[in-house]
């Protein structure tokens, strides 16, 4: 068992679509002084499923990409936002910065590390980020503003469109995927649109963005 | 006290003056009743019919009649018959709001001087119960002396019946005969001003009547529709189904489609809008596709600059701004950009929506500019969208089919060429026939050797894509699981390993557990890289740092350079050089370079490895020079090291420089080679103009 800021964390939920990784996330894990749990049923029936095994002291260690075997209809980012909603810490492992993670659900992963050799360090490090945003406690780069959006140009084929900041940087155009936003804003999007969302404009690279709470100007 | 006498006096103008003006004016046909037609379009005409009788001739007749707000005594006093001053103000828009297109009447004199007389009857919508007939005889101004001394004579004629407002001008006499061009150019000129659609009751419908000239009468009647390579004819029935189908510009129907194929992707099936009629015609405006048309692709790219777009009918009437200048509310041409061989954009098509709304689901904004964007509103976007797409993907397949059938019909076709030309050598007299066998066979083995090196660059193009396609999907499924797993089980070990041997792990453990480690790391920069290369918003034009590229670069090669004891000296202008492209094309251009000189390392065996990587900036242009200590460039000719195929090493592609100079070549740049440079091996350099620094 480990504590981080006055939470104790007994033991990690390890979800991974490939047997061998979920041995090697396992490792880690139990280099941390934390029991593994390697979740090895299926997630196909619901995220439900996944949350209702989750007891007091768990946090979840969950790798990004869950659909190459049948394992799971979505991916980890999916998997960590609702953990996160239901105050369960919880770290993204992805092989490195994927763009492919959605930026609704980013809002509710502070932690995020490299697949490549992750040491229980940065584990540790990402599971207290996650803890302290769950405390209300952000970093800059993470805090949440509701600020003007305007989408700069659409792309049918790529099925994602670009928008622009003014209050984060005026010059570079941010993609985000149809798919990331509701429907009732995908049905409005055009160039030249505005909305309001609500974006974290201290961060430093397009990638970290995260997009929620979309209005209708 | 002042005996001055006072006469009054005022300036006279010689009826020489107008004959003069008449004269210098010149105006051709077209000119001329362009002139009395935009005077019906100011005065809010909907209707009007230009009549060309005998035009051909001199002693012909002009007849312009409207339906417009006609004169009234005073008006034809004190503003048609005041030449050189307009009463219009050209940016006080009509009673219709149109914006005034006529000039200040002098274009008016000099097409009334184009006959012996001119009358003008008009009765004025103000005053229904007056009609003013006025003649004018220019014979009489050539007997007098001065203006003044022509007396005109307004007759006025009162009735209790009304007369239809609008006004009727009658050139008769004609002093010159016009022939077919000036009719044509009057044609087009009238297609201007005329609303696209004829069922718009605030639009302007004229009608040409000149019996010499039917096609034109036709073009008028018909606008360019007629023209259009493709019709789109989409419909959203009751219910929320919709139908649509394709014709070609003879009339035929080239593909049609039911509701699942329009809408493929939407999960609730029907469309939530009212009934709907869409219509898009689709014009190719280029000379080989007007070739057989009667019109030319300049009027017709005219008149779609003018009225292109899609506009938006409502019960009948016509809703701004859909489809007005600069109005794109269907995003085509955003969507033209990135295919612009299948899809319309508002300069190259023009079309309409019908919607019947009979319960209200569209709301109008309560300024009336357009409608709440709202669920029905988007609905009939998206079906208009929908329908759209499915007319690019049929288009595209069509394409696809023709060059894959080109593909096969071009062999024959050239084949039967062949044996024309040599039947026609064959009929030469025998003198000359041995000279063109000759010159013949020689064209014949050249042609061959260029389609030769073109069928091997297009199979080694395929074959690299293959190859990258491949090593892409190696490189996730390497880089997402067994590199991860290596990567990871080696962390545990090595963890456990130091916690377990203490210092035994130092001396029997660290070397092996470090070695397999760089090794992963290795791996994983192939992979990175590879898939670094293949995103998508690489090849989206835009601002590019060029020495923001280069560093990426380099510390993604780094440890490629390492595992290759590669020494890089780098020496980087002061300064952020950019500019606009797209940042796969210099990945492809530094890529490439940097793999050669790898490649030329292992190939001589090279000891002491440098690449040295310089850039420098002058006068708007950025210059990368990477040289390297290989072998430089032997074996082969200088100018052959950018041919597609060309190489000097084992199982070489031949393609890199060759793509490095059309890339620098899509950038505006020019590359050039150094045999032998600082460090003995080849130096290339790349000039790319910049933006700015």
């Amino acid at each position: 068992m480990i504590t981080i800021d006055d939470r104790q964390i007994r033991r990690a939920l390890i979800v991974d679509d490939e047997p061998g990784a979920r041995d090697a996330y396992e490792y880690v894990i139990e280099d941390m002084g934390i029991s593994p749990y390697k979740v090895e049923d299926n997630l196909h029936n619901s995220m439900h499923g996944l949350l209702s095994e989750i007891q007091p002291g768990d946090v979840i260690l969950c790798d990004f990409h869950l659909k190459k075997r049948d394992y799971a209809p979505y991916n980890g980012d999916r998997v960590l936002a609702n953990c996160f909603q239901a105050n369960v810490p919880g770290v993204l492992c992805t092989t490195y910065a994927d763009p492919s993670i959605r930026r609704d659900c980013l809002r509710y992963i502070p932690g995020i590390i490299k697949t490549g050799n992750p040491q229980p360090s940065d584990v540790h490090r990402a599971l207290e980020r996650c803890v302290r945003e769950l405390d209300g406690d952000f970093q800059p780069d993470r805090r949440a503003w509701r600020t003007l959006v305007r989408v700069d140009d659409i792309d049918l084929d790529q099925h994602c469109f670009y928008v622009v900041i003014p209050a984060w940087n005026v010059r570079t155009k941010v993609r985000i995927y149809n798919d990331n936003v509701p429907a009732d804003i995908r049905a409005l999007i055009e160039p030249d649109r505005r909305f309001h969302a609500v974006v974290n404009t201290g961060a430093e690279r397009a990638r970290d963005l995260f997009f929620d709470d979309w209005e209708t100007e | 006290m002042s005996n001055d006498q006072r006469t009054k006096a005022q300036l006279k103008f010689s009826t020489e003056i107008v004959r003069r003006l008449g004269e210098e004016l010149n105006p051709t046909l077209d000119k001329g009743v362009l002139e009395l037609v935009k005077n019906a379009y100011d005065a809010d005409a909907t209707e009007c019919r230009i009549e060309l009788r005998g035009t051909d001739q001199p002693g012909g007749k002009i007849i312009v009649h409207d339906n417009g707000d006609g004169m009234t005594a005073d008006q034809i006093a004190n503003g048609w018959l005041v030449l050189g001053r307009s009463s219009k103000m050209p940016n006080r828009q009509t009673r219709l709001g149109r914006i005034p297109a006529g000039s200040k009447g002098l274009g008016r004199l000099a097409a009334l001087r184009m006959g012996r007389t001119a009358l003008l009857s008009t009765s004025s919508r103000r005053d229904r119960n007056r009609r003013h007939d006025i003649l004018i005889d220019w014979d009489e101004f050539d007997k007098a002396k001065i203006v003044e001394d022509v007396a005109l004579e307004i007759t006025t004629r009162a009735s209790n019946k009304r007369f239809p407002p609008g006004t009727k001008v009658v050139i008769d006499d004609l002093h010159a005969g016009f022939g077919r061009v000036p009719v044509k150019r009057l044609a087009r000129e009238i297609l201007l001003l005329a609303d696209p659609f004829d069922d718009n009751p605030k639009g302007f419908q004229p009608e040409l009547l000149a019996p010499e000239y039917e096609d034109l009468e036709s073009l008028v009647r018909n606008r360019y529709f007629d023209d259009a390579e493709y019709h789109l004819m989409a419909e959203v029935r009751t219910g929320g189904q919709a139908v649509a189908q394709v014709f070609d510009w003879k009339g035929k129907r080239l593909y049609s489609a039911e509701h699942k194929e329009i809408a493929p992707r939407r999960r609730n099936g029907t469309y939530d809008c009212p009934p709907a009629k869409f219509e898009l015609w689709v014009f190719i405006l280029n000379q080989q596709a007007f070739s057989v048309r009667q019109s030319s692709v300049g009027e017709v790219r005219r008149w779609l600059s003018e009225f292109g777009g899609v506009h938006f009918y409502y019960n009948g009437l016509r809703v701004s701004p859909y489809g007005g200048p600069d109005d794109d509310w269907l995003g085509m041409n955003l969507q033209r950009v990135r295919s612009p061989e299948e899809r319309p954009g508002t300069n190259t098509s023009i079309g309409r929506i019908d919607v019947l709304d009979q319960h209200s689901h569209l709301v109008e904004k309560t300024d009336r500019s357009g409608f709440i964007e709202d669920g029905p509103f988007r609905e009939l976007r998206t079906f208009a969208r929908d329908s759209m797409d499915w007319m690019a993907t049929r288009r595209l397949r069509e394409a696809e089919q023709r060059r894959s059938l080109a593909r096969v019909r071009a062999p024959k076709r050239s084949g039967k060429a062949k044996e024309r030309i040599q039947s026609t050598i064959a009929a030469t007299p025998k003198a000359t026939r041995e000279n063109l066998e000759k010159a013949f066979e020689s064209y014949e083995s050249h042609r061959d050797r260029e389609v030769n090196v073109l069928k091997k660059e297009v199979q080694l193009y395929r074959t690299l894509s293959t190859a990258g396609i491949t090593a892409a999907t190696f490189a996730h499924e390497s880089n997402a699981n067994p590199v991860k797993i290596i990567s990871q089980s080696l962390g545990a070990i090595r963890r456990r390993a130091i916690e377990h041997f203490g210092e035994l792990y130092s001396s029997k453990f660290e070397r092996p557990i470090e070695g397999i480690k760089r090794a992963v790391e290795s791996l994983s920069v192939l992979s990175r890289a590879t898939l670094d290369l293949l995103d998508h918003d690489k090849r989206r034009p835009s601002r590019i740092d060029l020495h923001e590229v280069l560093n990426d670069m380099l510390l993604t090669y780094a440890p490629f350079f390492k595992g290759r004891d590669v020494e890089v000296i780098t020496s980087l202008a002061p300064g952020t050089p950019f500019l606009r492209g797209q940042r796969a094309s210099v990945e492809s251009i530094i890529t490439n370079l940097l793999t050669n000189s790898l490649a030329a390392f292992e190939a001589a065996a090279t000891r002491d490895r440098v690449v040295e990587i310089t850039t420098q900036i002058s006068n708007d242009q950025w210059s990368l020079a990477i040289s390297d200590s290989g072998p430089g460039i032997v074996g082969i000719r200088k100018s052959d090291i950018w041919l597609p195929g060309r190489t000097t090493r084992k199982r070489g592609t031949g393609l890199g420089l060759t793509i490095v100079r059309d890339a620098v070549a899509d950038l505006g740049g020019s590359v050039n080679a150094l045999e032998r440079g600082p460090h003995g091996g080849a130096v290339i350099t790349v000039h790319l103009p910049i933006i700015g620094t």
